[in-house]
């Protein structure tokens, strides 16, 4: 399944959206500037077309008058439906001309993401992963993806802008003008996130096509539906989170906590927003009470709501920051400012949740071994031990002996660290306590034969060996600390 | 039937055939000799001219086997290693003319400057000991060895060897610079002609089978092997790694240490015949994460704090009553 054949379509949707959007705000500051319905239609068909003639037919051969011709069907059509009136054309034309071109944009972009085969050439048939490098080595930094990612961006800023300007200037949309302008930003943010993630997605087919990878086929359908999953959680966040298209407000956060925290402090009454009015975040309302005049009580409600205010940034910031992690699966190198924050705060959460549930763990499984503390020391050992059952302390012979010297040494100060082996052990022994004797020697030797082979130590080989690591004990027991040698 | 004392002789006999040859290279050759008596692949890893094609050359003429030098560059094609079949007039039929990979060491110069498809052609025949043209297997002759050959300094226009590439080698040994006494005599031993045109066969091909089943013999009690187990398993945990060491690099680490156990002449391995080898077997398996590597942080550095970090499991000093 290629996704490119969805691409100019959801370039279309996206760039129709924004430019709806846009037109529907400006509307509210002057009457001049109302669209009618029907352009909506235009708005769609036009960024439609050009986006799919940019992707396919569009060439740099194509004449420029082929180019004009194209978008002279559109305006021509909307030239009529207005009543051949120039000044109640401008406006309609601008704005089907600005929805054609950014659509084009977004066309051409496709067209050439698939050109990046030819970009890469060998190396891209080589590897897929050398497919950046190849491209930074070209001096081609700015990759083509990055123009979806700013595009969207600067629509959606575009459309912030205008919106808070016309919450600023208290100009209020209702009513059917509310239910348009909040199925557009919908829209917007759907075909937006969808148009990156098909675009990263596309990118990546070209590479596989391009390296000859065999990839499996259930991938891109497994990738669209996680796609859409996310869309749909993105969607969801945006309508659910305590702002002003929510119905979940920080107000209402704010009167619900206070109601809970009334049972044991008295707190003031907050003053009721009318149902028109922009709550906490209107510049005409007051929603806080002055801090001298509710006391303890405010001061705890103020905390309250600045810690759900950050709350609701980091967790906003966590979510932004998943979504991108997933869209550039894990690629953080790639993201740079807002969104490299967002997918830190993203990594900080994930890590601290797995790190109490690891120690959540570790508490289950920890059982308390005599002499063996619970935790042990930092970047020491690593946890893993051999079984206790077949390793269980032997009681005599060599490796009993060896204990022994290891126990009575480590009193001395000198430990027998778990990753040293024997003859590490030995070493060091032989240099704190036998710096001239070859007692040290017999004794290690005979206790790897004893241990790891299968063969063993023989009865008289075994005397011998036990002599040593006698000899060596009882030196180590007399040993006091300043001698050196004996 | 071929011992352990057998090949700690052999040892011994290639040693000093390749010291005659090649002056302060013992540790370098020993780990070859592992290697080469573990039926693996060595990748030689080191700036241009401290010896590593004559070292392979020196192993080949050693053990009397047939060598064959591939110098890899970015034109050289997959036919060119394997053999390809060509059109003979008087036969009226299509004959198999063998590559150079039908040898039983072949040197591979500087790898990683042939594409990673010509690389790739290699992979067969590391992994399987066959080779595949035009439908038909070719099985190669034991023992069968590459030694491949790259210098960590030089990137330009090279092809870095692929995960899967670098995990079929056994082994990546650094020869290093000799030192001033080293060159010295490295100097007057050739000043009139190179001893590898006189060096003489110490065994054949025959016997280093022989020998290689012997190794495989070499007793592992179940405490190194599972030491060996938790090395490995502590690779993929590192919080520096991003891919740890794989199951192929258990089995070469465990085969790794029953051959230097053996060419020191012991029939039991020893958790220092773990620890000497972890680094050369293990290193160059791991794939660091990217904020690692741009700290310059290396696989044999991660390997070597591993090996101060994981328990050996030889006894437990804690456990032993009062």
């Amino acid at each position: 399944m290629n996704v490119k054949s969805i691409l100019p379509a959801l370039a279309g949707v996206f760039t129709a959206a924004i430019v709806f959007l846009a037109a529907r705000y400006a509307s509210l500051f002057s009457t001049v500037l109302f669209v009618p319905n029907w352009l909506w239609a235009f708005l769609l068909g036009s960024a439609l077309e050009s986006a799919y003639f940019a992707a396919y037919f569009l060439t740099p051969r194509t004449p420029f008058t082929v180019r004009l011709v194209e978008l002279a069907l559109w305006l021509g059509p909307i030239y009529l439906l207005v009543g051949r009136s120039p000044s109640a054309f401008l406006w309609p034309a601008c704005l089907t001309a600005v929805c054609w071109l950014l659509a084009r944009g977004c066309g051409l972009e496709l067209s050439r993401l698939e050109k990046v085969a030819d970009l890469i050439g060998d190396q891209g048939a080589s590897t897929v992963s050398w497919e950046y490098e190849s491209l930074t080595s070209m001096g081609q930094d700015e990759l083509a993806l990055g123009f979806f990612w700013r595009r969207v961006i600067a629509c959606a800023a575009a459309v912030v802008v205008l919106a808070v300007a016309a919450h600023r200037r208290e100009v209020k949309a209702a009513g059917a003008l509310l239910l348009e302008l909040r199925l557009a930003g919908g829209t917007a943010a759907a075909s937006g996130l969808a148009l990156l993630g098909g675009a990263y997605l596309f990118r990546l087919q070209t590479l596989w096509a391009c390296a000859k990878a065999a990839v499996d086929p259930a991938l891109p359908r497994e990738w669209l539906r996680n796609l859409a999953i996310i869309v749909a959680l993105s969607l969801a966040l945006v309508y659910l989170a305590p702002i002003d298209y929510s119905p979940v407000t920080a107000d209402t956060v704010g009167r619900l906590l206070a109601a809970v925290l009334s049972r044991g402090v008295e707190l003031p009454e907050l003053p009721k927003a009318a149902p028109e009015e922009r709550p906490s975040f209107s510049q005409s309302g007051d929603p806080l009470p002055e801090v001298d005049s509710v006391g303890l009580g405010g001061i705890i409600l103020t905390a309250m709501y600045l810690l759900l205010v950050a709350l609701v940034s980091a967790v906003l910031l966590a979510a932004l920051g998943f979504i991108l992690f997933e869209l550039t699966k894990g690629e953080i190198e790639r993201l740079r400012g807002l969104p490299r924050l967002a997918v830190q705060v993203y990594a900080a959460v994930r890590r601290a949740v797995l790190q109490v549930l690891a120690a959540l763990g570790r508490l289950k499984s920890i059982k308390p071994i005599k002499g063996q503390a619970i935790f042990p020391g930092q970047g020491e050992e690593r946890p893993s031990e051999p079984s206790a059952d077949r390793d269980s302390p032997p009681k005599r012979g060599v490796r009993a002996l060896l204990l022994q010297i290891a126990r009575q040494a480590g009193k001395k100060g000198l430990v027998f660290r778990r990753s040293q082996t024997p003859w590490e052990y030995g070493q060091a022994l032989r240099g704190q306590f036998f710096p001239n004797e070859e007692v040290v020697g017999e004794f290690f030797q005979g206790y790897q034969r004893a241990r790891y082979s299968r063969s063993g130590l023989s009865g008289a080989e075994e005397e011998r060996v036990l002599a040593a690591g006698t000899q060596i004990l009882n030196r180590v027991r007399e040993w006091k600390g300043d001698e050196k040698d004996g | 039937m071929d011992n352990a004392a057998a090949v700690a002789e052999f040892g011994q006999k290639m040693l000093y055939n390749i010291g005659s040859v090649l002056i302060g290279k013992e540790k370098p050759a020993r780990l070859l000799l592992v290697a080469l008596l573990s039926g693996g692949h060595v990748l030689l890893e080191d700036v241009p001219g401290v010896g590593k094609t004559m070292l392979a050359r020196a192993i080949a003429a050693s053990i009397g086997g047939t060598f064959s030098r591939i110098q890899c560059t970015p034109d050289l094609l997959p036919a060119d290693i394997t053999g390809l079949s060509i059109y003979d007039q008087k036969a009226g039929d299509f004959v198999f003319r063998p590559g150079p990979i039908m040898s039983q060491i072949v040197l591979a110069d500087e790898i990683n400057r042939a594409t990673p498809r010509t690389q790739s052609s290699l992979l067969e025949a590391m992994g399987e000991g066959q080779v595949t043209v035009d439908g038909k297997t070719y099985v190669l002759e034991q023992p069968f060895m590459v030694l491949a050959t790259q210098n960590p300094v030089e990137f330009e226009g090279t092809f870095p060897l692929p995960e899967a590439q670098l995990d079929r080698f056994f082994i990546c040994v650094s020869l290093g610079y000799p030192t001033a006494a080293e060159e010295r005599e490295m100097l007057y031993l050739l000043q009139e002609r190179h001893p590898i045109h006189d060096l003489k066969a110490v065994t054949d091909p025959q016997r280093v089978r022989s020998l290689q089943q012997a190794v495989s013999r070499v007793h592992v009690e179940e405490s190194v092997g599972e030491y060996v187990v938790r090395l490995v398993q502590a690779t993929r945990s590192h919080p520096q790694v991003q891919l740890g060491a794989s199951p192929r690099g258990s089995l070469a680490l465990f085969r790794a240490a029953q051959a230097l156990a053996a060419l020191e002449g012991r029939d039991y391995v020893l958790p220092d015949d773990v620890k000497e080898v972890a680094v050369p077997v293990l290193a160059h398996r791991l794939m660091l994460k990217a904020d690692s590597v741009l700290r310059g942080v290396k696989g044999a550095a991660v390997v070597s704090a591993l090996l101060s970090q994981v328990a050996v499991g030889a006894e437990r000093v804690e456990d032993m009553g009062s």
